[in-house]
């Protein structure tokens, strides 16, 4: 199979690599791979960082091949951050902020001489440029070398950074759009001018060969019921509330279950919960899948989701969610699917998890409810014929303005 | 070659950077290996900041290992005041640099120069020994050597004038019909286009003023481009912008960031570019619209004059620059608008002057010397001892007597301030009196100007409204406010 137009895809993005966490980066790599599987020609263009939040060089820099995907890896140059600090501050409070202090802003974080170089000196190998996500220098700076070419892959939030006029024109000038969610493309529609060309292409999950929940037990040393949540602890993620509020439902005599975390980062875990909640830190993605078929149902408390994998993933092993419905994105997946309940506050939250504890019936028909609605939209498979076949429409789209 | 390219660079939104970007191209085109310093963060190579005190110096530890320094000199990113003491630090620096590097090419896009006062001696003498040691200058214009030369009474030794698009590539390919469908422009318009940054200096305002006395259905102004810092002149520029297009459907702002292919999609969807620059030395805009084959009507300020080909126009003055916008659509400044604008000038100055001589009657005369009388609805004052009442019957009253703070502080508090207030009414009765009469006095004032300049709108629209070949009737006008004079012809 090839592209239907000369040169490659490249996606840029600011970490790449297979020890990287994030949904946007876990995105790119499932995405880039599963294309190069299909004997599409893939690069991916990112930095030698790893870490998020110390954006320090990690990899070295130069090329390597990942799962059939040319990695080309740029070195980073941090700025001294305390504009980012204090710019960031006035964004965040919602205060004014010029043109010149959002550049100064997004300039001061981190940025890649060396990567935007030679995407300005070789753009013409690459028929598309995929950027995700909106937020970052990658997507910021790259985005003003060849517009044309860009599909934007913005992984969009609600946010205070939406608001920045630095992004306007990445959004306007795009070639085309592709969201992982219906709330994601409305919220944009909101916020920005778009191209005529975007669509909800949403994302993909890996669906595990087998699952087995026993095994989870006796490796882990469960054997109460739990709810389960599975991903970073950071910011915005709610994962510190989701155990006092779990911690707050159990002293009020709540059922008798158990909180199981799983993932990257530190939590806190109040002492008189400490018996109830078990922090298994980060563990392999089959051990995980089959945690989530184990768990009587899977929590996802975050606010900010573009896609939100955890849903999908309890889903498509039979598990029912009880999401926060803060998240547009959590919400509207759970409504459409009819695979759980949603909850906006603590209380609702207390009357979800009582409900799903009680009726099991409910709970499996929620269940295979989730799984069905997997199965139809979001396994890579079906996502990655739609994807490959939106950015050849695309290209070909582009070729034919180009030519007239 | 290995060259050092000392500038801002993208992905800011900055004219000098996006030159100094393509002259980067250029150069690695011609095989050079090229390497960027930044004096802002940016996707430079490297960012050091070069601004104030002896800092520019530190290029010298970049440029050790390059064949070659290019410095995009714009005074703003090595000096932190045009004058002092700061400055006369960073003309030092200035000095130092440029006499002790080697090959170093300084392309000036702007030099501020000292004023003529002896205090200044200092950095004028260090300027002018830098500008003497560098070793090659690139001016844009003659006119700027010339300014130089008037300034500092030298010409560079090794100074040239190379063109300002010298390195100006066309972001877009594409033809006026397709720009304009792509920018959701009508096709049968006659489009003239201001672009840039939006900032005073840029006469964009100057461009609606033009605009609007010339009368053609089938013309439209954008005026296109974002601020890039928001001062309160910037801002208030930007409101009048505003304003002044409401007042003619022909005109549009469209303010937002703009891309590079957005910036030239924007110049080929036009027809005429107009750029009525209040200062500016050379312009970049200029350049990219004949690189692109679009017509100019530009101020003839600096050396900009110097860029004009055969089809563009140098305007010396407003009038001019709407002679320049009427002969492009092919008709004439309506002799029907100038009246107007002339009527509406010297109206809206005998409105000031006028308004000025009622507040002064009342503010030395006293309410009963009044003789001001206005057509206007029963309740409104029309004599100050009218305004006074008014004033002390409405909640709207401007605040004559510092309130009553019962609804912040206790009652006790309260009614020890009434009592002082009792004992001290005596002595500030009479300057209270005077300032109830001198907030009267300007509100009444006020309402004048008010009603007067909404009279003179009414006048400019009928005007305007009305067959240039009809004479326009007298329209009633206030008994104390002198005739117009008849414009001479």
């Amino acid at each position: 199979m090839s592209w239907p137009v000369p040169g490659s895809l490249a996606f840029v993005i600011p970490r790449y690599g297979l020890e990287v966490l994030g949904g946007a980066e876990f995105a790119a790599r499932n995405i880039a791979e599963r294309l190069a599987a299909r004997g599409l020609e893939v690069e991916a263009l990112t930095t030698c960082a790893m870490d998020n939040y110390t954006w320090d060089n990690h990899y070295p820099a130069g090329e390597e091949v990942i799962n059939g995907v040319k990695v080309r890896r740029f070195p980073i140059q941090k700025g001294k951050g305390a504009d980012h600090h204090r710019i960031g501050t006035k964004i965040g409070l919602g205060l004014p902020v010029s043109l010149e202090e959002e550049e100064l802003w997004i300039n001061d974080r981190f940025r890649s001489a060396e990567l935007f170089e030679y995407l300005t000196d070789e753009h013409r190998r690459y028929h598309t440029i995929a950027l995700l996500p909106y937020m970052f220098w990658t997507t910021y700076a790259c985005s003003q070398i060849a517009p044309n070419k860009n599909v934007l892959i913005p992984c969009l939030h609600d946010e205070p950074f939406t608001r920045l006029k630095i992004y306007q024109p990445v959004f306007r000038t795009a070639r085309a759009i592709s969201f992982n969610s219906h709330p994601e493309a409305e919220l944009a529609r909101s916020i920005f001018e778009l191209p005529e060309r975007w669509e909800v292409l949403g994302l993909g999950i890996d669906v595990p060969e087998s699952v087995d929940g026993d095994r989870f037990r006796s490796k882990f040393g469960i054997d109460r019921p739990f709810l389960m949540y599975s991903g970073r602890r950071e910011w915005g993620k709610n994962v510190d509330e989701l155990v006092e509020m779990f911690g707050r439902y159990i002293s009020r005599g709540g059922e008798d279950l158990i909180l199981v975390l799983t993932g990257k980062g530190e939590v806190k875990i109040p002492a008189q919960v400490k018996d109830r909640v078990v922090d298994l830190g980060f563990i392999s993605f089959e051990d995980k899948a089959d945690g989530l078929s184990a768990a009587l149902a899977v929590c996802q408390p975050s606010q900010w989701e573009s896609f939100s994998h955890l849903l999908m993933e309890g889903w498509i092993v039979g598990t029912p969610v009880i999401g926060f419905g803060g998240s547009e994105v959590t919400a509207d997946h759970i409504r459409r699917s009819g695979g759980g309940l949603i909850f906006n506050d603590e209380v609702e939250f207390q009357v979800a998890l009582d409900l799903m504890t009680k009726h099991a019936g409910m709970r499996s028909n929620m269940g295979e409810a989730g799984k069905r609605f997997v199965l139809e939209n979001y396994t890579w498979q079906k996502m990655i014929e739609r994807f490959a076949d939106r950015i050849s429409t695309w290209a070909l789209d582009e070729t034919k303005v180009s030519v007239s | 070659m290995k060259i050092l390219m000392v500038s801002p660079y993208p992905p800011l939104r900055d004219g000098i950077g996006k030159y100094a970007a393509q002259e980067v191209a250029d150069l690695k085109k011609e095989g050079h290996e090229v390497k960027v310093l930044s004096p802002v963060p940016c996707a430079a190579h490297f960012v050091e900041d070069l601004r104030g005190g002896l800092k520019l110096l530190r290029v010298k530890r970049y440029a050790r290992g390059f064949d070659r320094v290019i410095m995009q000199y714009q005074p703003s990113h090595y000096h932190k005041r045009p004058q002092g003491m700061s400055r006369i630090l960073t003309s030092l620096a200035m000095f130092l640099f440029f006499r002790g590097q080697r090959n170093l090419t300084i392309v000036c896009h702007e030099i501020e120069y000292p004023d003529k006062s002896p205090r200044v001696w200092i950095q004028k003498w260090l300027e002018r020994l830098a500008w003497k040691r560098a070793s090659n200058v690139v001016f844009h214009t003659e006119r700027e050597i010339q300014e130089m030369q008037k300034r500092l009474g030298l010409r560079p030794p090794a100074s040239v004038v190379r063109p300002h698009g010298q390195h100006f590539r066309a972001a877009v390919k594409e033809d006026r019909d397709n720009a304009r469908d792509r920018l959701g422009l009508a096709s049968d318009r006659t489009i003239f286009l201001c672009i840039g940054f939006i900032q005073p200096h840029k006469g964009f305002d100057r461009a609606i003023e033009a605009f609007r006395l010339v009368g053609s259905e089938r013309a439209r102004l954008y005026v296109v481009g974002s601020t890039r810092v928001e001062t309160p002149k910037i801002e208030r520029h930007l409101a009048h912008l505003h304003s002044l297009a409401a007042t003619d459907p022909r005109v549009e702002v469209r303010e937002r960031a703009l891309t590079d292919e957005e910036f030239d999609r924007w110049i080929i969807a036009s027809d005429f570019v107009v750029l009525p620059y209040r200062e500016s030395w050379s312009s970049g805009v200029f350049e990219r619209a004949k690189l692109l084959g679009r017509p100019v009507i530009v101020s003839d300020i600096g050396g900009i004059s110097e860029q004009a080909r055969e089809e563009d126009v140098v305007v010396s003055n407003d009038e001019e620059l709407a002679e320049a916008i009427a002969s492009r659509l092919g008709t004439e400044v309506g002799s029907h608008e100038r009246l107007s604008l002339i009527n509406a000038h010297e109206a809206q100055e005998l409105v000031h002057a006028e308004a000025q001589k009622l507040k002064m009657e009342v503010l030395t005369s006293g309410p009963s010397s009044s003789s001001l009388s206005v057509p206007r609805s029963s309740k409104d004052p029309s004599t100050v001892d009218e305004a006074i009442a008014w004033l002390e019957g409405t909640a709207a009253a401007l605040p004559l007597i510092i309130p009553s703070s019962r609804r912040f502080f206790g009652p006790a508090v309260t009614a020890v301030k009434r009592t002082l207030r009792r004992m001290l009414r005596w002595y500030v009765e009479d300057p209270l009196q005077e300032v109830q009469r001198f907030h009267a006095g300007t509100i009444l004032a006020l309402r004048m100007v008010s009603d007067e300049v909404e009279r003179l709108r009414q006048s400019l629209a009928l005007a305007e409204a009305r067959h240039p070949d009809t004479p326009i009737p007298q329209e009633p006008r206030h008994p104390d406010t002198p005739a117009a004079p008849e414009p001479t012809r």
